[in-house]
């Protein structure tokens, strides 16, 4: 790609007017179509301005705004730096330059494939989400994200060879689909229940004020076998939805590795395209549970740069469905990875007893013998809560191990689960020992790791050992011509 | 405990716990003490108002009990303060920063130059009327990650902060 293409202000292709129509309109009709639909079912009654004219109104006023957005937007990248321009009443100018970008999205809603665009977004560390969105055509976006990456990161110049890594089939969809959280699913659709329920009060509360009431109320009255096939319907209807989700979400997955860093691309209706750099990755993780583990299936993550925030908005999570693609993925960052590792701790076993204390056995007795003496005899099931703490760190305790060797940390943790985190020494920030009192009593400490792409914490290890790993973390870090970032 | 890469003796790393920490200025322990009373004082004469507008409170050992816990908890609050402040150390080594913290929970921290993002020097009211500051050295490891160094003289605050900045550009 030429420089000079890009190097004047110019504006978006002209359908992103279209575009910033759908998604103002759809934005707005997220906000306010309990109103809307107070207005269609009330309008019979005597109103001083008539529904046509708002449903004239309301258009015209978006399409006024998309225009004067569309307008009044303009960018250019130059060898430096990527800017641009918006706003009228109160200007705007955002300045990134290209050595500061971290990773370059290309993401296409169904908004978006309507109108043939593709958004290309930057973020940059420290923002809070990405900073710049920029409507491009399909092959023009995927230009600038490859000039962009260019100037972003100096690379060797070989020649560029995508390496696919993994690609998901039907089969690996529905293998993810099954094995999804469906807890998490049936919660979202309870929520959204519920707050249909609350929307939809406001328009029929005259005659049914206490809909929600009544229906809890009957089935509460009916019998348990009612409840079961209730609770059963329920958890079918999540299956069901989450395997939906998961093949929208993660239809035409694939994941390769290029000479800058990590490519993965997804998605049929929303599609998005995203690549990281090597360098912007601070470390890595896979978690499994039982039953993704009889489907040899993992879930594979890539720490990156950026405030909470931006993890959670860009967080690049990578179903990997075999144990070899694992090893590949691992191997592909860290290729000194060994099998066994000679250094190894083990969480000291007064972790489990004292957690055992303050998060299971004060707690429900605190809880449980007021309850009992002035509310009532079923209180004493309270007493059960030991038991699941218990087992909770028992399982964290046995199954915690923090092995090391002079270029990475590894770290084996979970609880109902396995999760398993790598690091390099030079990715770490800082380094902290915290000791309550009485770890100071028993020689004990946390070792708290922070890093850029989130903190880890070692507890309940030898002071000693403590020392020795800070220390050494601290020689690898100042020692180490490498970097972070 | 024992290294599996023979390359380096673990024995032969300089030790962070046997840098000599210097303590923070008496001065903060003063800070500490007017936010203390302030804190205090407040929240006294919010019990006072409420336990003189509420009849139920209008009772002799009610009053007692209140004030006893009060005194408590003043007095607890205080000596916790203090010996946050006596355990409050720093040290500056020729490639890192140690700031040790606490007494509940004690902590030593260290930060690298070549990982410090920026650092700034402020003071609140209490501390310019007393001649000090604080050095906030912030790292790309998030909140978490930030040290804070207060009850520092403002000369040696800023010549810190340059000297952050020297090493941060040589490293």
């Amino acid at each position: 790609m030429s420089v000079s293409d890009w190097g004047e202000f110019k504006r978006q292709p002209f359908l992103a007017v279209g575009q910033i129509f759908f998604k103002t309109f759809i934005q707005l009709l997220k906000t306010i179509w309990p109103l809307v639909l107070i207005t269609v079912v009330r309008a019979d009654s005597e109103q001083s301005i008539p529904i046509d004219f708002w449903f004239i109104l309301i258009p015209i006023f978006i399409f006024i705004k998309a225009l004067i957005d569309y307008f009044f937007f303009k960018f250019r990248i130059t060898d430096e730096e990527v800017q641009v321009k918006s706003g009228i009443f109160s200007r705007k100018q955002i300045t990134l330059p290209l050595h500061t970008i971290q990773t370059v999205h290309i993401n296409q809603s169904w908004i978006q494939k309507i109108f043939n665009l593709s958004e290309l977004a930057f973020d940059t560390p420290g923002s809070g989400k990405a900073e710049v969105t920029i409507q491009l055509d399909k092959p023009q976006a995927a230009q600038v994200m490859t000039f962009v990456i260019q100037k972003s990161i100096v690379i060797e110049s070989v020649e560029n060879k995508d390496k696919m890594i993994s690609e998901l089939k039907f089969k690996d969809l529905i293998k993810l689909g099954i094995t999804s959280n469906h807890f998490e699913t049936m919660l979202i659709l309870i929520g959204l229940f519920l707050s249909f329920l609350n929307n939809i009060k406001d328009i029929i509360q005259d005659d049914n004020e206490n809909l929600l009431e009544d229906s809890t109320n009957k089935i509460l009255e009916s019998g348990i076998l009612f409840i079961a096939t209730g609770i059963l319907a329920i958890f079918i209807l999540s299956v069901f939805v989450s395997l939906i989700r998961t093949t929208l979400s993660y239809i035409n997955f694939q994941l390769s590795k290029t000479l800058k860093g990590f490519k993965i691309s997804k998605g049929l209706i929303n599609s998005s395209e995203k690549l990281i750099p090597f360098k912007k990755v601070q470390f890595l993780s896979w978690k499994t549970n039982w039953l993704r583990k009889t489907f040899d299936m993992y879930l594979f993550e890539f720490h990156t740069i950026g405030g909470k925030e931006v993890q959670n908005n860009l967080r690049i999570k990578v179903p990997v469905t075999s144990e070899f693609i694992l090893q590949k993925l691992i191997k592909s960052y860290f290729p000194d990875i060994p099998e066994q590792f000679d250094s190894n701790l083990k969480v000291h076993s007064s972790y489990l007893y004292r957690n055992i204390l303050f998060f299971g056995i004060i707690p429900s007795l605190a809880l449980s013998i007021p309850l009992f003496l002035f509310a009532h005899e079923k209180a004493i099931l309270l007493l059960f809560i030991p038991f699941y703490v218990i087992l909770y760190f028992w399982l964290y305790s046995r199954k915690y191990l923090f092995s090391w060797t002079s270029n990475l940390i590894h770290i084996n943790t979970g609880v109902f689960g396995n999760r398993t985190m790598v690091l390099k020494w030079e990715k770490i920030q800082s380094v902290k020992i915290s000791q309550s009192l009485y770890q100071q009593h028993k020689f004990l400490a946390d070792l708290i790791i922070n890093t850029a792409g989130g903190t880890i914490k070692v507890p309940y290890i030898p002071l000693e050992a403590a020392r020795e790993l800070q220390n050494f973390a601290m020689y690898k870090v100042e020692s180490s011509g490498e970097g972070w970032q | 405990m024992q290294f599996s890469n023979p390359d380096i003796d673990i024995s032969t790393l300089p030790k962070a716990e046997e840098s000599k920490l210097l303590p923070v200025d008496e001065r903060h322990y003063t800070v500490v003490i007017y936010y203390q009373a302030m804190y205090w004082i407040i929240f006294f004469l919010a019990t006072l108002i409420v336990m003189i507008l509420n009849k139920e409170f209008h009772s002799w050992m009610i009053v007692g009990i209140t004030l006893l816990g009060f005194v408590v908890l003043c007095f607890l609050s205080f000596r916790l303060s203090f010996l946050n402040f006596k355990n409050k150390a720093y040290a500056f080594r020729e490639h890192d920063i140690l700031f040790q913290t606490g007494w509940l929970k004690k902590t030593l921290h260290i930060c690298p130059y070549n990982r410090i993002q920026h650092c700034s020097v402020d003071a609140g009211v209490f501390e310019r009327n007393l001649g000090i500051s604080k050095l906030n050295i912030y790292s790309a490891g998030g909140n978490n990650s930030d040290i804070v160094i207060p009850g520092l003289t403002t000369e040696d605050a800023n010549s810190m902060r340059e000297l952050i900045i020297r090493k941060n550009q040589q490293e």
